[in-house]
């Protein structure tokens, strides 16, 4: 390559290091990433949460299935020993557990809710 | 890490520096390298053929994509360059999409650079860019602009390797003749 090539090439290469002339607001372009860099950053976060919930909720759903069996011929049994009105009260409890499922898994999922709440709170304030 | 170091002055830090405590999470310490380097790669967009609105919209996407993946940034060359390749790629990705990238074989008559007529001035190059066509207006800004080689041009672009290089170096054959031409007059004005 000729020397005056190489030159040149270097000049060009210089140049195109160089920012156009003009009004650019190099601050402000730094703030807009800063401020994509910090919903992104939320986002995550939310999204995390949102798993987490759907998570619990399915992890107390589970928990629910497979240990409400056993819950129940447990109760059935001390239901039965106890006899007459400590036999009634204890059906009663299962009817509670039988039909009120639901508000348990309502219950584990405000728990998890809390929880995140407050963990998400907690990663808030340390940001700020 | 990143907290600590929002204590100090980050405009003191290498680029290195700062690219390590990004990678430990540290916005602030990117967005100082935003900083410093949003102009350059902005101005690689321009020159490449990008409207003003395109170019920012670019910049920051090249930008979040860099902070995503600052852990691949081994300070092996400057992160000017680093980012700038990003942004390049983008750009040209952005334009396939758009089926506004067509690399196709310029015709037009080549122009000759004056034999010795360039020594080395100062010229507008953005002046001087615009006597190029597209594709070797690409190809000059991909290869001395971002610091590709030929042949990741031609990959980027999805072109043969000597459409590449024939378009460089008719572009570079035209900007020497517009430089020489700007050197000759300021000589002679001057």
């Amino acid at each position: 390559m000729r020397p005056v090539a190489d030159e040149f090439e270097r000049d060009l290469q210089r140049l195109f290091q160089q920012a156009e002339p003009g009004g650019w607001d190099a601050d402000a372009f730094a703030r807009r990433i800063e401020a994509r860099l910090q919903r992104a950053e939320r986002l995550r976060l939310a999204v995390l949460l949102l798993a987490g919930l759907v998570g619990a909720g399915l992890a107390a759903q589970q928990m629910m299935n497979s240990t409400l069996g056993a819950q129940l011929m447990g109760l059935f049994q001390s239901a039965v020993n106890l006899g007459g009105q400590a036999e009634t009260a204890a059906l009663g409890q299962i009817d509670a557990l039988s039909f009120g499922g639901s508000s348990v898994v309502v219950m584990w999922l405000l728990a998890a809710a809390l929880a995140g709440a407050a963990i998400l709170g907690a990663r808030l304030l340390n940001e700020s | 890490m990143g907290q600590a170091a929002t204590m100090r002055d980050l405009t003191r830090l290498h680029d290195v520096e700062l690219a390590a405590l990004a990678a430990a999470g540290g916005r602030r310490e990117f967005g100082e390298l935003a900083r410093r380097h949003s102009a350059g790669v902005r101005a690689l967009l321009r020159r490449m053929g990008a409207d003003p609105a395109t170019a920012e919209d670019v910049a920051q996407d090249a930008f979040i994509q860099a902070f995503q993946s600052i852990a691949s940034f081994r300070g092996e060359g400057t992160f000017a360059a680093w980012v700038r390749r990003i942004a390049a790629r983008r750009y040209l990705k952005a334009r396939a999409r758009a089926g506004a990238l067509v690399l196709s074989p310029d015709d037009a008559p080549e122009e000759a650079a004056p034999e010795g007529a360039y020594a080395g001035a100062r010229l507008d190059l953005d002046q001087a860019l615009k006597g190029l066509s597209e594709a070797e207006r690409l190809c000059v800004s991909l290869c001395y602009g971002a610091g590709l080689s030929h042949s990741e041009v031609a990959e980027i672009l999805g072109a043969p390797l000597g459409t590449v290089k024939s378009h460089v170096k008719r572009g570079l054959d035209k900007l020497k003749a517009r430089m020489g031409q700007e050197t000759s007059r300021s000589a002679a004005g001057g």
